[in-house]
C-alpha cells in the first residue's frame, strides 16, 4: 500500500508539473464547443440534430384510412421510408437494424376508432437505436391523442345529442356523420404529423449535439498524458527499474488509470458546469444515468490510452499514434461527420469505436427524456474497453521476453 | 560447491532467435564477494545481469538465490535485489532527492526511516549538496552515481551493477568505487560489470571472463595470472579477442 501511494503521488506530481498542458486539456473542449455552436450552428438546420431513418409500417387493416394515415408518415421528413411490409418481415428488417421501429396497425383499427373501442397502434422499438424508436413512439403516441380526442369528440356529440332528445334514428345518423368526419379531418389533416414532428422531436439544441459529440473526442484526449507517462517511463528506462522492483506491473497502470479518471472527471464536471450555465445544457437527467455512462466511456478511454502506450515506443510515437487514433475515431464514430451520411460499412466500422457509443449515450441524457436508458452504451463502452486492455496485457507481454 | 554458494547459475542459456547470447553458464557466487564480469561489447553481459535480476527470461536453465528460482520465484527475490541499469533510469525533471524519495516510496519505507536511508545512500554516492538539484542539470558522473543510490535505498543483500562507472570521470570512479568496498565490509553480495580492467583488479574478488555468451574462465586475479601466464587480466582479455 506504501509503495502505491508513493507511486499515485509521483504520478500525480509528474502529471501537474506539465500544469500548461493540463490547463489547456481542460479549456479546450469549451472553447470548441462555443466555436462550433456559434459558427456551424446557423449552418445546420435542425432535423440535422436527429438524421432520417427508415420504419417498417405493418397495416393489418389496409382500408383508405389506414392508407392514409400511412401517407401521413411517409411526409415526415425524420422518416427516410417508410416501408410497407409483413409483420414477419418487419421483424426480420428490425433484427437486422434497417429500421428503428415497427408501427403495427391493428386490423379493425378504424372500425374500433369508429365504436369507441381501444384498437391500439403497437409500436415495437429497435433497441440498439433508442433515440430513433423514442421519436417512432412519440409519434404514434401523439397521433393516437389526436385520435382518441376525436373519439371523445364523438363521444360528446353522442351524448349532447342525446339528451338534447333527438330520436334513434336521427341520433344515429348523427353519429355516424360526425365520427366519419372527426377520423377523415383527423386522418387528412397534413399537420397531424408534421405537428408531431416539430414539437416532440428531441429536442437537442445545437450547443448540446456539439458537446455530445466534441466531448468524447476530448475525454480521450484526457487520456493522453497518462499514457504518455508510461511510455516516458519506457524510453527512460525506469520501467525495467519498476520491474525489478516489488511493485506489480498492473499496479503501475493502476496509477496511471487513476490519474486519468480523475483527469476526466474534472473535465467532465467542467464542461456539465460550462455547458449548462452558457448554453443551458439539459443535464437534469437521472444523476445515475450521467454517471453510468461517464463511467463507461472512462472506461473505454482509459483502455484505449494504455493500449496506445502498449504499442507506442517513444513519447513521440505516442503522440502521432494516439491523437492519428483519436482522430480515426472520430471520423468512424460520427463525432465529425453524421454516421447516417457515411457509406453502410463505416456505420458498421462505427459499432467498435467509442465515439460512437459516447455521442449517442449523451444526446440520449440532453433529449432529456426518462424512459431512454443508456444501459446498452454502457455495455457497449465496457466491452470496448475490455477488448483494448486484452490487446495491450498480450503486447505488454510479448514485449517482455 | 561451498556452503557460502549464495547464487547458483545452472545451465543457463538465452537465445534471440537463432542468435545464441548465453550458452549453458553454469557457475556460482558466494556472499559478501565482489564478482565482475568482464567482456567485450556485446559478449552477453547485460543479459546475464537482466535474468538476474529478474527482468528477462532465459531460455533454458535457472538461476537459484538463496535457493529460490529466478523464473520462478522473482517475487521473493525482489526486495532483496538492488538492481543499477546499464542505463540512467531516473525522473531527470526531478530533484535527486525526489527520485530518492519516491524509490525509497516504491519499497515501502516511510517516514523517518525513509529519510535516514535517503541521506545514507546520498553520502555513500557523495551527493549530498546537490540533492535538491534537478537531475537534468547533473553531470554524467552525477548522474551515474544517483543512478546507483537508488538501488542502496532498501538495503538490497545483493547488488547488481551493469556498468556502474561507465563514462564517468576519476573522482566520481573513486567515490563509486569506495562505495561498492564500503558495501562489501556491510557482507553485500555484488555482481557487476565494467570495461576497466584496473578497476575489476582492484574490487574483485573473483572474475568471469565472458566471450559470445560463454564463460572462458572464473577466478580471482591470481588464479587467472597463474592460469594464463600473463601479469595483466588485460593482456588476457585481448589473447582472447585476437583468437
Ligand atoms: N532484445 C534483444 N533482441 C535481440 N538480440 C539481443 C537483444 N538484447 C541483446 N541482444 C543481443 O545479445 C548480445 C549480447 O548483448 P548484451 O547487451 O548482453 O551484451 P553486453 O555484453 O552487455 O555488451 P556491452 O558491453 O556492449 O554492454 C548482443 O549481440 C545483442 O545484440
Ligand atoms: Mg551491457
Amino acid at each position: 500500500m506504501v509503495a502505491f501511494i508513493a507511486l499515485l503521488k509521483n504520478d500525480a506530481k509528474l502529471v501537474l508539473r506539465d500544469w500548461k498542458a493540463i490547463v489547456l486539456l481542460l479549456a479546450m473542449p469549451f472553447l470548441f464547443i462555443c466555436l462550433f455552436t456559434y459558427a456551424l450552428a446557423p449552418l445546420l438546420n435542425k432535423s440535422s440534430f436527429m438524421d432520417p431513418f427508415n420504419i417498417a409500417l405493418v397495416d393489418n387493416e389496409g382500408t383508405v384510412q389506414t392508407r392514409m394515415l400511412a401517407n401521413q408518415l411517409d411526409r415526415l421528413e425524420i422518416f427516410k421510408e417508410v416501408m410497407r411490409v409483413d409483420e414477419s418481415e418487419a421483424r426480420q428488417l428490425l433484427h437486422e437494424n434497417k429500421i428503428a421501429a415497427i408501427i403495427i396497425i391493428p386490423a379493425e383499427f378504424s372500425n374500433s376508432v369508429y365504436w369507441g373501442r381501444n384498437k391500439p397502434v403497437t409500436v415495437i422499438g429497435n433497441k440498439s437505436m433508442p433515440l430513433q424508436s423514442f421519436v417512432v413512439k412519440n409519434v404514434a403516441q401523439s397521433a393516437a391523442n389526436l385520435v382518441s380526442a376525436g373519439q371523445s369528440a364523438i363521444n360528446t356529440i353522442y351524448h349532447y345529442n342525446q339528451k338534447a332528445g333527438m330520436s334513434g334514428e336521427e341520433l344515429q345518423k348523427e353519429f355516424s356523420e360526425s365520427t366519419m368526419k372527426v377520423l377523415m379531418e383527423t386522418l387528412s389533416r397534413n399537420e397531424m404529423f408534421s405537428k408531431v414532428d416539430d414539437a416532440d422531436n428531441i429536442s437537442v439544441t445545437p450547443a448540446e449535439y456539439f458537446t455530445a459529440s466534441l466531448m468524447v473526442i476530448f475525454l480521450m484526449f484526457a487520456g493522453m498524458p497518462t499514457m504518455k507517462m508510461l511510455v516516458t517511463e519506457k524510453s527512460l528506462h525506469l520501467t525495467d527499474r519498476l520491474r525489478v522492483s516489488p511493485i506489480a506491473a498492473w499496479q503501475v497502470i493502476a496509477s496511471k488509470f487513476m490519474i486519468s479518471i480523475i483527469l476526466s472527471v474534472v473535465q467532465f464536471g467542467l464542461i456539465i458546469a460550462l455547458t449548462s450555465t452558457v448554453f443551458k445544457n439539459y443535464w437534469g437527467g437521472p444523476v445515475m444515468r450521467v454517471l453510468f455512462l461517464l463511467c463507461g466511456i472512462i472506461f473505454a478511454v482509459s483502455s484505449w490510452s494504455i493500449f496506445v502506450s502498449s504499442i507506442a515506443k517513444t513519447s513521440a510515437s505516442a503522440d502521432i499514434i494516439g491523437n492519428l487514433g483519436i482522430l480515426i475515431m472520430a471520423v468512424v464514430g460520427g463525432s465529425i461527420y453524421p454516421l447516417s451520411s457515411m457509406p453502410e460499412f463505416v456505420r458498421d466500422l462505427s459499432n467498435f469505436t467509442i465515439n460512437r457509443w459516447a455521442s449517442e449515450g449523451f444526446m440520449i441524457i440532453f433529449s432529456g427524456n426518462d424512459g431512454l436508458s443508456v444501459v446498452n452504451n454502457f455495455y457497449a463502452l465496457i466491452v470496448i474497453g475490455l477488448a483494448f486492455l486484452i490487446i495491450s496485457t498480450a503486447i505488454l507481454k510479448l514485449r517482455r521476453y | 560447491m561451498g556452503m557460502q554458494d549464495l547464487i547458483e547459475v545452472k545451465g543457463l542459456s538465452k537465445k534471440y532467435g537463432k542468435l545464441t547470447v548465453l550458452d549453458r553458464l553454469s557457475f556460482t557466487i558466494q556472499k559478501a564477494e565482489i564478482f565482475g564480469l568482464l567482456g567485450p561489447n556485446g559478449a552477453g553481459k547485460s543479459t546475464f545481469i537482466s535474468i538476474l535480476a529478474t527482468l528477462c527470461r532465459p531460455t533454458d536453465g535457472d538461476i537459484l538465490i538463496n535457493g529460490l528460482s529466478v523464473t520462478k520465484q522473482s517475487d521473493k527475490i525482489k526486495k532483496n535485489l538492488g538492481f543499477v541499469p546499464q542505463e540512467i533510469a531516473l525522473y531527470p525533471m526531478l530533484s535527486g532527492i525526489d527520485n530518492l524519495n519516491f524509490w525509497a516510496g516504491i519499497y515501502g519505507l516511510s517516514g523517518g526511516i525513509k529519510k535516514e536511508r535517503i541521506q545514507q545512500a546520498l553520502s555513500v554516492v557523495r551527493l549530498e549538496d546537490r540533492a535538491k538539484d534537478r537531475v537534468d542539470n547533473y553531470s554524467g558522473g552525477m548522474k551515474r552515481r544517483l543512478n546507483i543510490a537508488v538501488a542502496l535505498l532498501h538495503h538490497p543483500d545483493i547488488l547488481i551493477m551493469d556498468e556502474p562507472t561507465v563514462g564517468v570521470d576519476i573522482q566520481s570512479r573513486k567515490y563509486i568505487m569506495d562505495a561498492i568496498k564500503a558495501l562489501k565490509k556491510e557482507g553485500k553480495t555484488i555482481i557487476f560489470t565494467s570495461h576497466y580492467i584496473d578497476e575489476m583488479e582492484n574490487l574483485c574478488d573473483r572474475i568471469a571472463l565472458i566471450d559470445k555468451g560463454s564463460i572462458k574462465s572464473i577466478g580471482t586475479v591470481g588464479e587467472l595470472q597463474r592460469i594464463y601466464g600473463r601479469e595483466k587480466i588485460e593482456e588476457i582479455l585481448l589473447d582472447f579477442l585476437r583468437d
